[in-house]
């Protein structure tokens, strides 16, 4: 063990009631100013072995069973809980995923910076750390309770609470993942500079390859809760070795992939008693793999991987197939035209208060055309799924006309509505929700073909029959309910019901930021099936721009309720022209293809709509004097270029 | 012309007696869905998973038997001379008074203490001869059949070991009946270390530890009730094992029949509230917030004074007093219903607002459901978790102010038997020398084991049911 | 602040107009002022001048809810509703049915009641809170097993056990206090000692195991793990941040335990022989006197009401996050 080594974690095991091992014989070490990231998806591991090194496992449901933790020549497993106090905070610290609810809402952000301060001249150091972690106004914020603060600034924080006691090693557990791309950009420059500053060792947790390029020197990839391949950052970009980690490369959608379907296991889940914990899903499984567990092996140049094939020479992960992209013909005409559409909002005071009106969309006009997609990028508060709903008259409209097939659709109501919204759909976010815990599968997906009068009663079960088969979900699922179903089965459960009443054109509200990238390619390649098949429409409603690139064909960019820029996938990608929808790519973290310019958005969105001139100008770092009073309009470059922006 | 056939009795259907029976009906119509639909039925495993709510179940079982035993009411006919019925008894009884008409019948003059041969207090009785003494007379029925003075601790031995045999009996035929019929015999040494050991999903030692016991306690008593009075007479000489044992149906109808009476109402008014808002929800919210500052004794107060003086101005219209009492112990539990309903109301439209935004709901919107079919099939469904939690909790509240009221003078009928005028009758009795303590011993003991059962098993039940309990599952 | 109890004030009276006239309704669905005249001369040998001497006298000679024959305004005034229970609206209690000044009882009665309500209400929260505390510290443990066991057990046990167990042990077998009575003044404390030790006991159960879940149910936040990973030992993560964060759903509940404060009060004054508000209702109660019991039932929701408001005032001292308007 070198000098510099901070932390030295060695097989260690964690046990949680009814799950058995979720970290399951876990070693790595992290240097002095080094960070490692853990990679990995959801039930990895990845932020038990966190709490586990920090012994903030809520007994008695999880235990750490085995191995040892070494923090600076300690091994933090064998202290009695009064020494283990005194090393969190002071010798390691942590940052958390939620800002929302990682503050104690009831007491000030100075007295919960206070905690980690020594009494003497608490007050003068807290503000200097608040200030240190770039807060507009230490003084204010210092006095101000939790909720004051936005996501971001609460999640500065956080990082300020941690870096408060100068901690040998930080922990940070996907602190960003709560984050718009924009914040996250800030953020994640923050603790890169903390770092660079302290001399820190940092263990950085996340699930977004992109945010782990960015920021680690080592990255050990979990699957399962065993390391399947650790290696230095440059290596595992270039040369992912592990089965596992390749795949996972090869599901992340980007440009290159766009029309050729993206690689995904037909099973996710697949409990493996004996072997090698992925043996289940892997490509290149052989015999052995289901019999014993392959070690990790040091392979060339540090590279670590538990696979029996390490090393061997293979064809790279096969892409799909490329398919012609259908809906480039633009002359099919529009299926939906939506003009200055506004949508208010009403909040109402807590205890008996008056209600008040806020506009949350506000002169919103696009087109869908007929097997076309369209994307619709907007950070969080952007009016994005409120815009969704209005389309699908599930909100009241305030203004504006909407037309489908040119019917004007603004005003129908009762029958006619009815029957109408059988041409139009909404797949949700969060697949927990969307389907309704007390009904079975079969009845979830034959609520349209009833609802809508489609068929028989007799015929709708073998309708449904063909549904779920065409989503990929066994027949015999009928009679089970949602809960036993995974994550992804339900957004295909809930696909299958939409597709029910044969739609046109489906809203589909951000289906897979719930969901696991390997998940999120099964269920993008189901939607371009779809598309391929029946000529499906889509307003896909996302804040991730690899989906963008990935499958829209055109684009609109929404901020603060307006629309800032559109125009179709290539002229926005190519060429943006709102600075916002510029620094808005700069912010994603890429490990592809670097960044395009570097430019950092300044700031939060204000939690006052702007009301005079553009609402993007006090964040623009090339706002001219005029666009502080003046709104601009929006204004067309090349065909069908269109962006909101006096520059 | 032939003789009509006469059933030597006529069946009495009280108010109560029809509620209850519809709750039972309800109750298995209830138990037939759960057991079809998988969901419900894994949920429900998670409530009997837990010892403690497996052995309340029994326990709960118990006092439900005793209750509707008690619930068949009739009038035993009157016979003339030649044998042909000419009417029928004023007296209403029901299947419990005949099951336990030793304890009915055998009453005593005034206060005796349990297991006791003698009165409590002296009386003034003349000896042949004219000689005056004050004495504790003999009672007429506890310890009749005792042979000399100091037969009683060896005959109460003798009674008690029989009942232990019978129980034991009774409880390895049961046990043996479940295994032949479940396991059709197989492996007798491994069912039953299985047994001891407590090897099963669900507590099934748990169990037959309850049944045992509760077996054990019923046949033990029963053998010496016969005999003695077991726990004691009261100031007019009833049996208290008997009062107690009456009482249950009191408290039981008070504790299920009025949620029930409310729950139409809250589930509707509720629903309705959470749901359509603007205008129905101004109106039910004031309804709710108007009932519910109203505190629920005085309310209380107020609409039984006024059925008592209904009841003083109507008294020849009914029969009998039992039905005076029933309906009196009917119109209390509606009243109890009426103020335990704002807060199931209040639960309702809270959660009814959240579904109405839900995911699920929008889903349903968006394929052109209509308004009823997703109040029925979507929200109803979804909240009904919050009625079963509120049913079961209120349960035993509901029990214990049974009590309260009946002592403050606006509960049952003072003719009705209920652990609130048992509690209310003894308590002047602490202040006697020697002190009657087993009225109140007896009231205590039966409400306590009725509301511990009601407390535990609803414990289980809101932690299966509600979903912030389980949230990491 | 003060535009929000403004406000509050405003929205009592449409509930206390409805509280008012669901009692009336209530009490003359059922009874005629005839019935209630005969009920109060006694029911033999009543003339029927007597009869309507006695409604003149007590106010029940004017139509119930509308009068038809008035003019204007007193269509409304005119009427028994009108003169009798919306004069409570001002304070103005009236007379009893057996003639006593309801107010002048009020205001001497409630002294006695509230040495009770208030001491049993405060001491009863700090050891509740204490209780869960005590429980939530050595949670998973034997001892916790042990204490909600006891928790149940308590909360199975009928109040009026506890008072008649607590008046039969600390009364008559220890001769410590006197089984009931009062005194005015600093006497008082010898009298009152016994009700309000009893009335916290038998409230421990069911809302200390509440106090319980709540904190159970933010120990689990994020917020503590915050804590906990600053270093924060034990006792300063649940003192300093899970109880004030309890304190919003433990305000909750008490609102919930104001009007039980009231039945509470009425057991236990008419069992300790306390002059109180309670007794007094109860006395009413079983006098049949519906003029006081009306009374109480507006005083009470009034109380109601009022704990509402100051509930949400206190709301807003705990939680920084609502501010009132």
């Amino acid at each position: 063990m070198s000098h510099a080594t901070v932390l030295e974690v060695d097989g260690l095991q964690t046990e949680f009631a009814g799950q058995g091992y979720v970290v399951n014989g876990v070693s790595f070490t992290i240097a002095r100013g080094e960070s490692l990231v853990l990679l990995g998806e959801s039930g990895s591991g990845k932020s038990t072995i966190a709490l586990s090194i920090m012994r903030l496992i809520a007994e008695p449901a999880g235990r750490i069973r085995g191995g040892r933790v070494v923090f600076e020549g300690t091994d933090l497993l064998r202290i009695e809980e009064q020494r283990m106090r005194r090393i969190r905070g002071r010798g390691i610290a942590m940052v958390f995923q939620e800002p929302q609810s990682a503050l104690n809402p009831v007491l000030t952000i100075g007295t919960q910076l206070g905690e980690c301060l020594p009494a003497k001249g608490r007050r003068t150091r807290g503000l200097g750390l608040l200030d240190a972690v770039g807060l507009p106004d230490p003084t204010w914020a210092y006095g101000a309770y939790p909720h004051q603060l936005s996501g971001g600034m609460r999640q500065r924080v956080v990082i300020a609470m941690a870096i408060a006691a100068e901690p040998g090693l930080l922990i940070a557990d996907e602190p960003t993942s709560a984050l718009d791309v924009t914040i996250q950009a800030q953020i994640l420059e923050l603790i890169k500079a903390e770092q660079r500053r302290r001399d820190m060792a940092v263990l950085f947790v996340t699930h977004d390859l992109g945010v782990a390029h960015l920021m680690a020197d080592e990255v050990a990839v979990l699957y399962r809760g065993t390391v399947v391949e650790q290696a230095s950052r440059a290596l595992l970009f270039a040369n992912p070795q592990h089965p596992y980690t390749r795949d996972l490369f090869a599901a992340i959608p980007s440009r290159e992939k766009r029309g050729a379907s993206l690689a995904a296991p037909d099973r996710v889940y697949d409990i493996q008693e004996t072997g090698c914990c992925y043996a289940g899903r892997c490509r290149e499984v052989q015999s052995q793999c289901r019999v014993c567990e392959p070690v990790l092996r040091e392979g060339s140049a540090g590279v670590r991987v538990r696979c029996v094939i390490v090393d061997t020479p293979r064809a790279p992960s096969p892409d799909g197939v490329r398919e012609p992209d259908t809906g480039g013909d633009p002359a099919g005409g529009d299926l939906l035209e939506a003009e200055g559409l506004c949508v208010n909002f009403t909040a109402a005071d807590r205890i008996f208060g008056q209600k008040r009106q806020i506009r949350v969309v506000n002169e919103v006009s696009l087109r869908i055309g007929r097997g076309r997609t369209l994307a619709l990028v907007g950070e969080s508060g952007s009016g994005k799924t409120t815009l969704g709903k209005a389309i699908t008259r599930l909100l009241p409209l305030a203004g504006g006309r909407l037309r489908f097939e040119g019917e004007d659709m603004t005003t129908v109501r009762g029958e006619d509505l009815r029957r109408w919204r059988r041409d139009i759909q909404m797949i949700f976010q969060d697949p927990y929700a969307s389907l309704d815990p007390r009904m079975t599968v079969g009845e979830i997906v034959a609520e349209g073909l009833r609802a809508q009068r489609i068929m028989p009663a007799a015929s709708r079960f073998s309708r449904v029959q063909e549904l779920l088969r065409q989503v990929g979900i066994a027949g015999g699922s009928i009679d089970r309910y949602p809960h036993q179903f995974s994550g992804g089965q339900r957004q295909r459960i809930a696909i299958a019901r939409a597709l029910a009443v044969q739609p046109k054109l489906i809203i589909c509200d951000e289906p897979t930021s719930a969901l696991d990238v390997s998940v999120q390619a099964q269920i993008l390649n189901l939607l371009r099936d779809l598309q391929r098949e029946a000529g499906l429409s889509y307003l896909f409603i996302t804040h991730n721009l690899a989906l963008v690139e990935y499958l829209a064909h055109d684009v609109v960019i929404l901020y603060a309720g307006r629309i800032i820029e559109r125009g179709s996938v290539d002229q926005i990608l190519t060429n943006p022209r709102h600075p916002y929808t510029v620094s808005l790519f700069a912010a994603v973290p890429r490990f592809d293809h670097p960044p395009l310019v570097n430019v950092m958005v300044k700031g939060e969105v204000p939690a006052e709509l702007v009301m005079e001139g553009c609402p993007f100008h006090p964040r623009c770092g090339r706002a001219l004097p005029h666009c502080r009073y003046e709104r601009p309009l929006l204004r067309g470059f090349e065909d069908g270029h269109e962006a909101a922006c006096h520059l | 012309m032939s003789v009509p056939m006469v059933l030597p009795f006529k069946l009495v259907m009280l108010d109560t007696d029809f509620l209850l029976y519809a709750l039972f009906a309800v109750l298995i119509v209830l138990i037939t869905r759960v057991r079809r639909n998988a969901s419900l039925r894994q949920t429900w495993r998670r409530v009997f998973e837990r010892p403690g709510a497996m052995a309340a179940v029994v326990i709960l079982a118990v006092y439900a038997a005793i209750a509707l035993l008690d619930s068949v009411h009739f009038r035993t006919a009157l016979y003339a001379p030649d044998g042909a019925v000419t009417g029928y008894s004023p007296q209403i009884l029901s299947v419990l008074d005949i099951l336990c008409a030793p304890l009915r019948l055998h009453t005593e003059h005034t206060y005796s203490a349990p297991f006791a041969e003698h009165a409590l207090v002296r009386e003034t009785v003349m000896r042949p001869g004219g000689r005056v003494q004050r004495i504790f007379p003999r009672l007429i029925w506890g310890g009749r059949g005792l042979a000399g003075p100091f037969a009683r601790t060896r005959d109460i031995l003798q009674r008690s070991g029989r009942g232990l045999v019978e129980a034991l009996l009774v409880w390895l035929m049961l046990l043996c009946g479940v295994w032949l019929v479940r396991e059709g015999g197989r492996d007798p040494r491994l069912a039953w270390r299985r047994l001891w050991r407590g090897d099963s999903k669900l507590p099934w030692r748990t169990f037959w530890l309850t049944t045992g016991l509760v077996l054990l306690i019923g046949t033990v008593v029963a053998n010496l009730a016969v005999e003695y009075h077991v726990l004691g007479t009261d100031q007019v000489g009833i049996d208290v094992l008997y009062k107690s044992l009456k009482s249950i149906r009191t408290g039981v109808v008070i504790g299920t029949v009025a949620t029930l009476v409310a729950l139409p109402f809250a589930i509707v008014l509720g629903i309705a509230a959470g749901y359509f808002g603007g205008f129905v929800d101004d109106a039910i919210q004031y309804l709710y917030t108007t009932l519910s500052s109203i505190p629920g004794v005085l309310l209380i107060a107020a609409a039984v004074l006024s059925l008592d003086l209904y009841l003083g101005q109507h008294a020849r219209e009914f029969q009998s007093v039992l039905e005076r009492a029933d309906l009196r112990l009917l119109f209390l539990c509606l009243i109890l219903g009426i103020t335990s309903w704002t807060t199931l109301c209040r639960l309702l439209r809270g959660e009814t607002l959240k579904l109405r935004e839900a995911e699920f709901v929008q889903a349903a919107v968006a394929l052109g459901e209509s308004r009823a079919r997703i109040l029925r099939r979507h929200i109803l469904p979804n909240v009904m978790h919050i009625v079963l939690i509120t049913l079961v909790l209120d349960f035993s509240g509901l029990v214990l102010s049974e009590a309260v009221l009946t002592y403050v003078g606006v509960g049952v009928d003072p003719s009705t038997y209920s652990w609130g005028n048992m509690i209310n009758g003894a308590r002047l009795e602490l202040a006697r020398e020697p002190v009657v303590w087993w009225n109140l011993g007896a009231a205590f003991i039966f409400m306590f084991m009725l509301v511990l059962a009601a407390n535990l098993f609803a414990d289980a039940v809101r932690d299966a049911f509600d979903p912030r309990f389980h949230r990491s599952s | 602040m003060i535009r929000y109890i403004i406000r509050r004030a405003l929205y009592a009276i449409p509930i206390l107009f409805g509280v008012n006239l669901l009692t009336f309704v209530l009490f003359f669905v059922v009874n005629s002022p005839n019935d209630m005249a005969r009920f109060h001369l006694g029911f033999k040998r009543v003339t029927p001048q007597a009869i309507v001497q006695w409604k003149h006298d007590h106010g029940y000679d004017k139509p119930m809810l509308f009068n038809d024959r008035a003019k204007g305004v007193q269509k409304i005034t005119q009427t028994v509703f009108f003169q009798r229970s919306m004069k409570l609206f001002v304070f103005d209690f009236g007379r009893s049915d057996e003639g006593r000044d309801i107010g002048y009882d009020i205001r001497q009665r409630m002294w006695p009641s509230l040495a009770i309500a208030l001491p049993t209400f405060v001491i009863g929260i700090l050891v509740n809170i204490t209780t869960a505390l005590f429980l939530v510290f050595f949670r998973s443990t034997y001892l916790d097993w042990l204490g909600r066991l006891a928790l149940v057990a308590m909360m199975s046990v009928s109040s009026l056990f506890y008072i008649i167990g607590g008046q039969y042990l600390f009364g008559k077998t220890l001769r410590l206090v006197p089984i009931s009575g009062y005194a005015p003044g600093l006497h008082a404390f010898k009298f009152v000692v016994l009700p309000v030790v009893i009335g916290v006991i038998s409230g421990i159960g069911a809302s200390g195991r509440l106090y319980r879940a709540f904190f159970l149910e933010e120990i689990e936040k994020d917020y503590v793990r915050t804590a906990r990973a600053k270093g924060l030992s034990e006792m300063s993560v649940l003192f300093r941040h899970v109880l004030k964060n309890a304190m919003i759903p433990i305000l909750t509940s008490v609102v919930v335990v104001v009007p039980s404060l009231f039945l509470g009060s009425l057991i236990m004054e008419s069992f300790f022989g306390i002059p109180g508000l309670g007794a007094y209702t109860l006395d009413a109660i079983n006098a049949q006197d519906f003029a006081t019991v009306r009374a109480m039932v507006f005083l009470g929701s009034l109380f109601y009401i009022v704990g509402l408001a100051l509930t949400d005032i206190t709301y807003m001292l705990v939680d920084p996050r609502i501010r009132l308007k």
